[in-house]
């Protein structure tokens, strides 16, 4: 059983049962409650269409942009590419440092000085 | 017990079910008419099932507490979606002891009173003073141990009386 002092705790009781018959007051009628009733959604009209039209922009610009991209190019082979700067490191000379120079042989593809006539030097004989 | 039997009982403790419904919602009316509607049909459609181990009240008052729980969890999450930016419904309420009701001054101080209370302390002293049923019901009703229902009576009673007695001094002083 509770512990419930009947002295210390009449105040209370009494004012309980005063609620009680406040809310016994306003209690609704048991039949009304077993009719069905409109289910509370707790969104109205409006909500519900500006959901299912921001749903719907949704989806078409995510499919708009998925079928505007342009189509991915091929990828090429590691062994096939090639640096677009690759030129840059074709410098003059650089047979020179190839290899080592021996004397008496003049590195191939460069020019021997004095084989071919200065267009500086040469004069017209008139 | 067939669908009249528990109709008839049902109908039988209506009234202090509303009141247990009302506390369950916080004083917020509709929400526990909704609350008590899906008790009641759970009940009837034979999705809550009374296995007779406890009185039929304490069981039903189990079976309401659940439902309004599981009504104030559903409501949680429907507020944590982001579609709670679209509803333009207005939020329920806050509580209000006064709302429709022609209250005495003193019931108003308990209804203030009471709502300060934590809710297991709440819930117990509701169900003792209020629906006159035992601690060790009230713990039945409520789901947990006598122990624990017994501790919750003890406490909130015992704040309840200072509360009630601070509003009565001021009452007193008041010019």
């Amino acid at each position: 059983m509770s512990s419930i002092g009947p002295e210390e705790d009449r105040n209370l009781h009494q004012r309980f049962a005063e609620l009680r018959r406040q809310d016994t007051a306003r209690a609704p009628e048991f039949a009304a409650l077993l009719r069905p009733r409109a289910k509370r959604t707790g969104f109205s009209a409006f909500s519900r269409l500006a959901i299912a039209v921001a749903c719907v922009l949704v989806i078409t610009v995510t499919l708009a942009r998925y079928h505007s991209r342009p189509p991915a190019k091929p990828v090429p082979s590691l062994s096939e590419w090639r640096s677009p700067t690759d030129f840059l490191l074709q410098t003059p000379g650089r047979e020179l440092l190839i290899g080592v120079p021996r004397l008496g042989e003049w590195p191939q593809g460069i020019a021997v000085p004095g084989s071919s006539p200065s267009p500086i030097g040469t004069k017209k004989a008139i | 017990m067939n669908r009249e039997e528990l109709e008839r009982e049902l109908e039988r403790l209506h009234p202090a079910s509303f009141g247990w419904a009302l506390w369950c919602c916080r004083q917020r009316r509709e929400d526990a008419e909704e609350v008590l509607q899906t008790a009641y049909l759970k009940i009837l459609e034979g999705r809550a099932r009374f296995g007779g181990e406890s009185s039929f009240r304490t069981w039903l008052f189990g079976v309401v507490r659940h439902t309004a729980a599981e009504q104030a969890r559903r409501r949680w999450l429907r507020d944590a979606l982001l579609l709670k930016w679209f509803a333009r419904e207005p939020a329920p309420p806050p509580f209000d002891p006064d709302a429709g009701v022609a209250c005495s001054e003193r019931s108003r101080e308990l209804r203030r009173a009471l709502d300060a209370l934590p809710l297991r302390q709440r819930e117990v002293l509701h169900l003792v003073f209020y629906q006159e049923m035992t601690v060790e019901e009230a713990a039945r009703a409520m789901g947990v141990s006598v122990g624990t229902a017994r501790t919750h009576f003890e406490r909130g009673k015992s704040r309840l009386r200072e509360m009630l007695a601070r509003e009565e001094e001021h009452e007193f002083n008041r010019p």
